[in-house]
């Protein structure tokens, strides 16, 4: 067994007894239940949780990244002065924080909506909606590594992983606005296609829009939108969109992790 | 045998050490002593690989430190304030450090892995299957000095290992210290109390703003400086390398355990 599932199998554990990651699940779990209670169960319910998940699962995954890995810093000079590498050490960390969490948003969010859900179609939408959801997540826990990584002082640490947030759930958005208020008169449906691409968020926001056949709120973008993450090849893009922002901060921490004096 | 090279490593605009060398020799305790910032963690550090110094090498029996790990089978460090994943039992923290130790050998002089008198010594053993989250820092300490000594390495690196024992366990470790040095392990130790390094240390390196200001035997320092204890001949040699009060430094008293004013601080 390589030393990264050894480590990432003791955090697993430290993890996996927290209360916050706990209560985390729970408030997913009270949410999705009580939407699926009063609002119809299965799709219908995913519909009421966009806009609460797209707040609070990629808050929840960088301040609880942050913070466990700030938390950890001395255990983790500990696990160095051991014959292991950084790459393993923070490779099983990485895994230790990641599989709790994922487990804990898709199992909060999709076990009162799977066991409502009424076909086999609607079954894989929700599956591709938890799917959407936990990539988001890992996307938010890496930026967390990259801030732990880079920034040295705990404090400032958690105002960056704090900015990183707001910067990629509001301002991001505001920009766009405004961009596109400001040139209305110019053909931005590319342009607002690749902006929605570089921001995890907004990806995610498109891809669960377009599963719950809700792209009609997105106006006339909402068309181009349709006809680009409605096919294969769409799909795939913002999936991979998604994918590249759970690897890609996570891949650069590491580097940054290699480099820097612990 | 350690030997340090021109080891040189700043924070920034700030030199944490300026060209340093040093041996450590087998069989010896050496104490690293010096007031706050005068280079000690940072050469732990470098000695560690958790900080990579600017230039300069470390070599271990003349083979240079470099970025591959195996090295750190041959150390067992206790670091100063010792903090564990929270939520782990003791057991397994333990399982843990066994698991990633398992598959390197612990150089000449290894032990088999297993309970030893020593974790039962410092009670460690009654504490395995309590949360990390629920110890005291004592507690923490003991298990600390467990898991250093446990793969009977060939260096020990202990930064303030006393603190917060209780005085039968740091009666046992001082011991197992002894012992340590008896098997030919180099052993490097950073203390707050001076009295707790006269009767452990051979060697004393001492620093300031990162420069060596005396490397040698102790006795060698205690004749040099016309003293008969180790804290008095501190004191003298700070008060002379500026290394004094003034510089944050504070003296040791007759009762040093006991009176955190006669500490020499951050040694």
């Amino acid at each position: 067994m390589s030393a990264t599932v050894r480590i990432a199998r003791a955090q697993l554990r430290d993890v996996g007894r927290s209360r916050w990651l706990f209560a985390y699940a729970l408030l997913l779990l009270a949410f999705a239940g009580a939407l699926v209670a009063f609002g119809g169960g299965g799709r219908r319910a995913l519909g009421g949780l966009v806009n609460l998940v797209l707040l609070v699962v990629p808050l929840v995954s960088v301040l609880l990244g942050t913070a466990y890995l700030y938390d950890a810093r001395d255990f983790q000079r500990l696990l160095l002065a051991q014959p292991v590498s950084r790459d393993r050490v923070l490779d099983g960390q990485y895994a230790g924080l990641a599989l709790p969490l994922a487990a804990a948003t898709a199992l909060g969010l999709g076990t009162p909506v799977l066991v409502t859900v009424a076909s086999p179609a609607e079954a894989f939408a929700v599956l591709r909606f938890l799917a959407v959801v936990t990539l988001l997540a890992l996307g938010f826990l890496s930026l967390a590594f990259l801030v732990a990584a880079a920034v040295r002082d705990r404090a400032a640490g958690m105002g960056a992983a704090l900015l990183a947030w707001l910067g990629l759930t509001v301002v991001y958005d505001a920009l766009l606005f405004f961009a596109a208020t400001s040139l209305s008169g110019w053909p931005l449906e590319r342009p607002a296609l690749a902006a929605v691409l570089l921001n995890p968020v907004d990806t995610a926001r498109v891809l669960l829009l377009m599963d719950l056949d809700a792209a009609a709120l997105l106006g006339y973008t909402g068309a181009v939108f349709r006809r680009f993450f409605g096919g294969a090849a769409g799909a795939i893009v913002a999936f991979g969109a998604l994918l590249a922002w759970a690897a890609g901060p996570y891949l650069l921490a590491r580097r940054v992790f290699r480099r820097r004096d612990l | 045998m350690i030997e340090v090279e021109g080891l040189q490593k700043s924070f920034g605009p700030v030199p944490a050490l300026q060209p340093l060398d040093a041996r450590f020799g087998r069989g010896r305790v050496t104490a690293i002593v010096g007031p706050n910032g005068s280079g000690k963690s940072t050469l732990i550090r470098c000695l560690l690989g958790l900080a990579r110094p600017d230039a300069g090498v470390v070599r271990l029996d003349g083979t240079p430190v470099g970025t591959d790990p195996a090295y750190r089978a041959r150390i067992g460090y206790m670091p100063q304030s010792p903090a564990f994943p929270e939520n782990l039992r003791v057991r397994e923290l333990v399982n843990l450090l066994d698991d990633l130790r398992s598959e390197w050998s612990a150089g000449p002089g290894s032990e088999p892995i297993g309970p030893d008198r020593f974790s039962e010594r410092l009670a460690v053993d009654g504490l395995l299957d309590r949360r990390a989250g629920d110890l005291s820092g004592g507690m923490k300490q003991r298990v600390s000095a467990v898991l250093a000594f446990r793969y009977a390495p060939d260096i020990l690196v202990l930064d303030e290992p006393t603190a917060g024992l209780d005085p039968v366990a740091r009666v046992f470790l001082k011991e197992r210290v002894r012992e340590a040095r008896a098997a030919g392990r180099t052993v490097l130790v950073t203390s707050h109390i001076l009295t707790e390094l006269e009767d452990l240390a051979d060697d004393l390196l001492f620093l300031v703003d990162g420069r060596k200001r005396f490397a040698g035997e102790v006795s060698e320092l205690l004749r040099r400086t016309g003293s008969r204890r180790l804290e008095e001949a501190v004191v003298k040699l700070m008060e002379k390398t500026g290394g004094g009060p003034s510089g944050g430094a504070r003296t040791d008293g007759p009762d040093a355990a006991s009176d955190p004013g006669s500490r020499l601080e951050a040694v």
